[in-house]
């Protein structure tokens, strides 16, 4: 099945910007460049796991809170324990402070951004405020503080992709292209961005990802049907997968687990709901309870 | 009595106190457009008070009107009623226009002419004491000397019996027979004194949800006579199909039934008159409709075909005597309803089918037929597939803030210059632009996406800064005629809005035809032609409806556009006796699609909702004349 | 490879005859060409022509039944790659291992952990499948004591994991009549395992790491009488299993090697993660999944995991109509309307449950089908609201009368006002911005 043209392959989308590459970084990652079926043929570089952190953490699961403790209250350190501690191979920094009625704090973008970048060595995903009236601020603002370090922007859709791409286009990032469960969807997002200028090696797909029991079965056919399309020579979708099984820490079985085994639960539920979206293709898997970092880490190199 | 005066006519009427406005109108003389039937739900009828004053509950009804209307004393003729001297003023929007109607109909002049039924004039020796043959015998064998079928075949109703010895002596014996082809044998539907050969007709009916098309022929030579067409007066029942059959289902199927034959009968005698014919020379009269309609034309029940598992009481073809089924023709004049497939594939698409001459080819021919609900048929000589789903009424001009229908005034074609953005526009009739139908949304919405106003998800983009790109009251709108040269007094603007349903509308239809292509395994390029039914009439833009992506891009010289299917397909039935014959095994042959159950349907639909399509291969002439365009604008190549 | 519907549609009568249950020939040729009918439906069709069509319609994987009665499990008759091409059917057995070297009292308790486990999601009860024995302790009657102990294959479907003959013999006197799973022949024993697996009718695993030598080994047992074979690929790393598992599986669809068309079996217990192991088997192909004893959140995730990936994609789940309280609604909480398409449901849930707006969730039967498309198909009606708003009781629950409709339902708003005469509010298209949509408009 593996084909030596390069059309019918993935593309290959670098993350983070080494000294030798005009940023900061230990290391950049390569993701992409699969053609075939993921585990079979040439195996990617790595399959990368991201610890998801964010800037306000009442908005952010109490299992992770619990576990993390006061971590959670200073955003620079908990990047630093999800490389250090927790062996996370990027971040991915959320800024749920904008969820704060009426906010407009935009100069704490800028210096989340350069804290979290100076905390860790590892290239950062930033994740905007999925809100039109803020994102282009938003944008600018973190995307201009991560100038030169290959940022991976999050999240342009349909309705709005227009100021993620603007900012990945003025300060060199790349963005995550989500659309909601639908192979059609992530093609004309793609479509979209594309004839807005953004460079196809510089889009990672975000096909969404609903919960293991909330829909998961959709995403993984969802994310299988891109492959194929990708392997089969379509431009618009050989592009690399991004999951983020987000919704998994709020669902019922978590949420109303006993409290002695609400951790493993979580743990559980993330993991399998991770692990799979990684066998339907995923380069890059984001959790947010540190455990499943360590256990993803394991699973993926055996 | 009070004294209601229309303006601007100055048509005056005298009215007891508690008519409403409508009546009042009709009493005029004027037809006021009520497409609800005057329930005060479709605020169609808008009238403005000038002095005096009526009844009218302005707050209940406020939703209809705007500030401006409202200062001007706007109310609805409906529900409106009068309480003494008033004068009115009525907006040429709220009278009914005649519909645009082809009499052109393409395809008419190749039917070969074989109707079924034949006039013989017979001159008979009278009876005596040595030849005692009885009357009817004496008239059938007169008929076979004249060439006609053989008496024995022929089956004579007891009313023509009972004239018969009359209208023999009276004439001299000299006289003429009508003779028509029964579904088994033949017929002798009227014997008259003298020769009235020459006077033989025949009609054909559209029988519409909303419209009814009647074309009056000569049986004698095959030559048209008259057209005529109005509203389906079922309207008063509901607007649509499921509200009529819910009205029946309240005890209203015999209203329905006779509103049915009221709307034909209003149009054959219109068309009878201007023809100069009497309508009780009309011995044939066939009908397409669809199912729901053939079924209450028929006074038959039509409620459980619209749940589940939605089965129709029949499906083949059938007759009545026009006595029967109270058609102002011949009392024994035979009314014929085409055959349908299912509830949802009806008698109209079967003539839409004989219209197209499809079930002839040998090629595959996709014919599509839009409506508010939309029909797609797949096939050729040996197999066809259909299917039916709801297109919204986006391509009829409804659920577009300007949208109409194919009246005068409606712009229905359109291109824009890409450079200036500057729309020129035809409408129906050469009128002033009051609104704009759905050829001309389809070349608007082309036109918009060659020229870059919006984007391939129908988006405008605002950042383009000309005065024509607006952000609009709640979407972003195009301007497509400025206040000034409108009948309106406001300015005609596409919106973001109506451009979305405008996809959704198309997205739906391309996808079925896209699932009924897969369902054959054939590819776009395997189709011989694709036939265009409804809605557009004669005037779509081929190549605007393969680049936003409508149907399937094949060449555009293998388009056609039959316009009005369902009429055309009657007079092919009411011609052609031998094409009469094959339209049950037609209806047999379909094999029909639900999308509901059709897995893959979801997915074409979404793959559909982009210009022209998410898989640009699918489209790749219009993937050309896009970059082309955006070349010559110097905008970003098209391709990356 | 599959024959297209037309092509199919040549060799049938064309008669219309309605025999085999459709109402055309044309209908029957295209439930054929994608595998939802079977040929034997039509009782005119040549011989010829019958072995053709058959051909092309016979599952490319065999049906292997493993345990009797109501607890035995059928794995394989698989027709597709990807489950979004049609479906998968057949979920593969979860069987828990145990060892025969192991105290009886740590035996039983994971019996009985696999016995009484139920998960209820979705309107199904989801349960581990078996136990597998593993032989660890040399003596051949206490393996047949520890199978007797695991039940002896009258209640839970067993595997028999050992290679020496004599100790499968034993336990087979004891489980035999039971259709264990005898695991696994290898080049070294299939002969009197493959003789055993006869002699019992039971249904034989075959292991070689190799597909070629297991389709070499699988060849042999077929040929030895046994018809009931279930291949173990014997990876050696779990991305092993995924291409090994993919490729048996690609051969066997497109028919290039019949010895291959059978169900796989994945230890799960041999790699470093059983959990991953697991979400790999059920994932890519396995029909067997051998597990250690696991944790009730693994055991949770990984039968809601095969649950989800079993379900067929072209019907999705469908929640079932009605009006469901969020958040302890009260009188005046918003109604908002949607359909039951399972993932529209689960979606809304989230966001709702998530943005804590007490609300009402008015869930309308579109026959499974999304917002987008029951709108398009005509199955979202204003009279399905109408009378669905009387059957829920809707109007009961509520003081005022304001409906909210998704966005991609617009164009319904004008008829569902006259149909209900409650006022529609339209609101946004995307799930997400509910909450929002909510906090702003929303008043009573």
């Amino acid at each position: 099945m593996e084909s030596n043209d390069e059309r019918l392959a993935i593309r290959e989308v670098r993350l983070g910007a080494t000294r030798a590459e005009g940023g900061t970084r230990e290391v950049s990652y390569a993701i992409g460049g699969e053609r075939d079926l993921p585990f079979s043929g040439k195996r990617p570089e790595r399959l990368l796991v991201a610890l998801e952190i964010c800037d306000d953490p009442q908005f952010w699961p109490p299992v992770v809170r619990d576990y993390v403790g006061d971590l959670a209250n200073d955003t620079a350190e908990w990047a630093r324990a999800a490389e250090r501690t927790y062996g996370a191979d990027l971040v991915r920094l959320n800024f749920t402070s904008t969820k704060q009625r009426g906010f407009d704090a935009f100069g704490a973008i800028a210096a989340t951004t350069e804290e979290v970048l100076a905390a860790t060595a590892r290239p950062l995903i930033v994740e905007g405020s999925n809100e039109p009236e803020l994102d282009s601020e938003v944008f600018r603002r973190s995307g201009e503080a991560g100038e030169g370090e290959r940022l991976l922007l999050g999240t342009a859709e349909a309705d709005r992709y227009r100021s993620v791409a603007a900012a990945a286009l003025a300060y060199g990032h790349a963005v995550i292209a989500q659309s909601p469960i639908d192979v059609n969807l992530a093609k004309q997002l793609n479509i979209l961005l594309r004839e807005t200028g953004v460079p196809q090696d510089r889009i990672v797909i975000d096909p969404y990802t609903g919960a293991l029991g909330y829909g998961f079965e959709y995403t993984y056919s969802v994310m299988e049907r891109i492959r194929l399309a990708a392997l089969a020579g379509d431009a618009d979708l050989a592009m690399p997968m991004i999951s983020a099984p987000t919704d998994t820490l709020s669902i019922r079985e978590v949420r109303e687990a006993a409290p002695a085994d609400r951790e493993a639960m979580a743990v559980a539920w993330e993991f399998y709901t991770a692990y799979a979206a990684v066998v339907a293709g995923a380069s890059i898997v984001c959790v947010r309870h540190p455990l499943t970092v360590a256990r993803l880490k394991t699973a993926l190199e055996g | 009595m009070p004294t209601v005066t229309f303006l601007p006519g100055y048509r005056k009427v005298t009215v007891p106190e508690g008519t409403t406005l409508l009546d009042a109108a009709r009493a005029a003389g004027l037809s006021m457009n009520v497409v609800c039937g005057g329930q005060g739900k479709c605020g169609k009828c808008l009238v403005f008070i000038k002095e005096g004053t009526v009844t009218f509950d302005r707050e209940k009804y406020r939703r209809f009107f705007s500030n401006d209307e409202i200062a001007r004393g706007a109310c609805l003729a409906c529900q409106a009623t009068v309480v003494g001297d008033i004068q009115v003023n009525v907006p040429a929007e709220s009278l009914i226009q005649e519909q645009k109607i082809l009499v052109e109909v393409p395809g008419l002049e190749g039917i070969p002419f074989n109707p079924a039924v034949r006039k013989y004039e017979v001159r008979l020796e009278p009876p005596s004491l040595d030849d005692t043959t009885p009357d009817l015998t004496r008239v059938l064998e007169g008929i076979e000397l004249q060439g006609g079928p053989p008496p024995t075949s022929i089956y004579a109703p007891l009313d023509v019996l009972c004239y018969l010895p009359l209208v023999l002596r009276r004439s001299g014996w000299h006289a003429t027979a009508t003779v028509a082809l029964a579904p088994v044998g033949y017929r002798l539907s009227s014997v008259d004194e003298g020769n009235t050969t020459g006077r033989l007709y025949g009609a054909a009916v559209d029988l519409g949800t909303t419209t009814v098309v009647v074309y009056l022929w000569s049986l004698v030579d095959g030559r048209i006579l008259a057209t005529a067409s109005n509203y389906n007066r079922q309207i008063s029942c509901g607007e649509d199909i499921l509200s009529r059959v819910n009205f029946s289902r309240k005890s209203g199927l015999s209203r329905l039934q006779q509103l049915a034959a009221e709307s034909i009968n209003e149009a054959l005698t219109t068309a009878a008159d201007a023809a100069g014919i009497d309508r009780e020379e009309i011995f044939e009269v066939m009908i397409a409709g669809n199912t729901v309609m053939t079924h209450l034309f028929l006074g038959i029940d039509p409620a459980y075909m619209i749940a589940e598992p939605y089965i129709p009481v029949v499906r083949r073809m059938l007759s009545t005597g026009a006595g029967q089924s109270g058609i102002a023709a011949h009392k024994n004049a035979e009314v014929y309803t085409f055959p349908a497939v299912s509830n949802f594939i009806g008698g109209d698409i079967i003539a839409d089918i004989l219209a197209t001459g499809m079930a002839e080819r040998e090629e595959p021919t996709l014919m599509v037929d839009i409506g508010t609900n939309f029909e797609a048929v797949l096939g050729n000589s040996d197999w066809m597939l259909s299917c039916a789903g709801a297109a919204g009424p986006a391509l009829e001009g409804g659920e577009v803030l300007f949208g109409m229908r194919a009246n005068p005034g409606a712009i229905e074609r359109a291109r824009i210059d890409a450079e200036t953005l500057a729309p020129t526009c035809s409408t129906i009739n050469g009128a002033r632009p009051r609104g704009i139908c759905g050829s001309g949304l389809i070349d608007l919405l082309a036109e918009l996406f060659r020229a870059c106003v919006i984007d391939r998800t129908g988006r405008i983009n605002l950042e383009i800064g000309h005065p024509r790109v607006r952000k609009g009251q709640y979407y972003p709108e195009f301007v497509v005629v400025w206040k000034k040269e409108t009948s309106l007094g406001k300015d005609i603007v596409i919106t973001e809005n109506d451009i979305r349903n405008l996809i959704m509308s198309k997205a739906a239809i391309h996808g079925a035809c896209m699932t009924l292509l897969d369902a054959a395994g054939l590819m776009p390029g395997d189709i011989g032609r694709v036939c265009f039914a409804g809605a557009f009439g004669n005037y779509l833009n081929k190549e605007n409806a393969i680049t936003i992506g409508l149907i399937p891009e094949i060449s555009l010289e293998r388009v056609e556009n039959i316009g009005n299917g369902a009429i055309t397909g009657a007079n092919i039935a009411l011609l052609d006796r031998k094409r009469r014959k094959e339209l049950d095994a037609i209806a047999r042959k379909i094999t029909y699609i639900e999308l509901n159950a059709e897995p893959s349907f979801m997915d074409r639909y979404t793959s559909s909702c982009f210009l022209p399509h998410t898989d640009f291969t699918l489209f790749p002439h219009v993937q050309q004349t896009l970059e082309a365009c955006r070349a010559r604008q110097g905008v970003r190549s098209w391709q990356a | 490879m599959a024959m297209k519907a037309l092509d199919i549609y040549k060799h049938l009568p064309k008669t219309n005859c309605k025999k085999c249950g459709y109402p055309t020939c044309l209908a029957f040729a295209m439930k054929l060409a994608v595998g939802k009918a079977d040929v034997e439906a039509c009782p005119d069709l040549e011989a010829e022509a019958r072995t053709l069509l058959g051909g092309v319609t016979r599952p490319p994987v065999r049906l292997v039944t493993i345990g009797t009665g109501e607890r035995s499990v059928a794995v394989g008759e698989e027709f597709v790659l990807f489950r979004h091409e049609k479906t998968f059917y057949h979920p593969p057995g979860i069987v828990v291992q145990v060892s025969d070297a192991w105290p009886d009292d740590e035996v039983r308790s994971v019996v009985e952990m696999v016995e009484e486990t139920v998960v209820h999601r979705v309107g199904q009860d989801l349960v581990l499948n078996g136990v597998a024995v593993k032989y660890e302790s040399n003596l051949p009657e206490r393996f047949a004591e520890v199978v007797t102990l695991a039940g002896g294959g009258n209640s839970l479907p067993l595997a028999l994991i050992a290679d020496d003959p004599g100790a499968l013999e034993a336990a087979l006197a004891v489980a035999g009549h039971y259709r264990p799973l005898i695991h696994a022949a290898t080049e070294e024993n299939h002969e009197a395992l493959a003789a055993l697996a006869k002699r019992y009718g039971c249904p034989l695993a075959v292991r070689a790491a190799d597909p070629a030598e297991l389709a070499a080994l699988a060849g042999k047992c077929a040929d030895a009488g046994v018809p009931d074979i279930v291949l173990d690929p014997a990876p050696s790393s779990l991305a092993g299993f995924v291409a090994i598992a993919t490729d048996i599986r690609k051969a066997a669809i497109g028919r290039t090697e019949p010895a291959l068309g059978y169900p796989l079996s994945i230890d799960a217990g041999a790699f470093g993660d059983a959990d991953a192991a697991i979400a790999a088997g059920i994932l890519k192909y396995a029909g067997i999944i051998v597990v250690p004893p696991l944790s009730p959140a693994s055991v949770e995730a990984a039968l809601t995991l095969r649950q989800n990936i079993y379900t067929d994609p072209q019907k999705p789940i469908q929640v079932t109509p009605g009006i469901y309280p969020i958040n302890e609604p009260g009188r005046n909480a918003p109604v908002l309307l949607t359909v039951n398409f399972s993932l529209t449901y689960f979606t809304l849930l989230g966001y709702l449950e998530a943005s804590r707006i007490p609300c009402y969730l008015f869930i309308a039967d579109t026959e499974g089908l999304s917002v987008l498309t029951a709108v398009a198909g005509g199955k979202l009606t204003e009279t399905l609201v109408a009378d669905s708003i009387k059957e829920f009781g809707v109007g009961d629950l509520v003081d005022h009368r304001l409906l909210v409709i998704p966005g991609y339902a617009a164009p319904l708003s004008g008829k569902i006002e006259d149909a209900t005469g409650w006022k529609v509010l339209v609101g946004p298209r995307d799930a997400a911005d509910l909450p929002g949509y909510l906090e702003t408009e929303w008043k009573t």
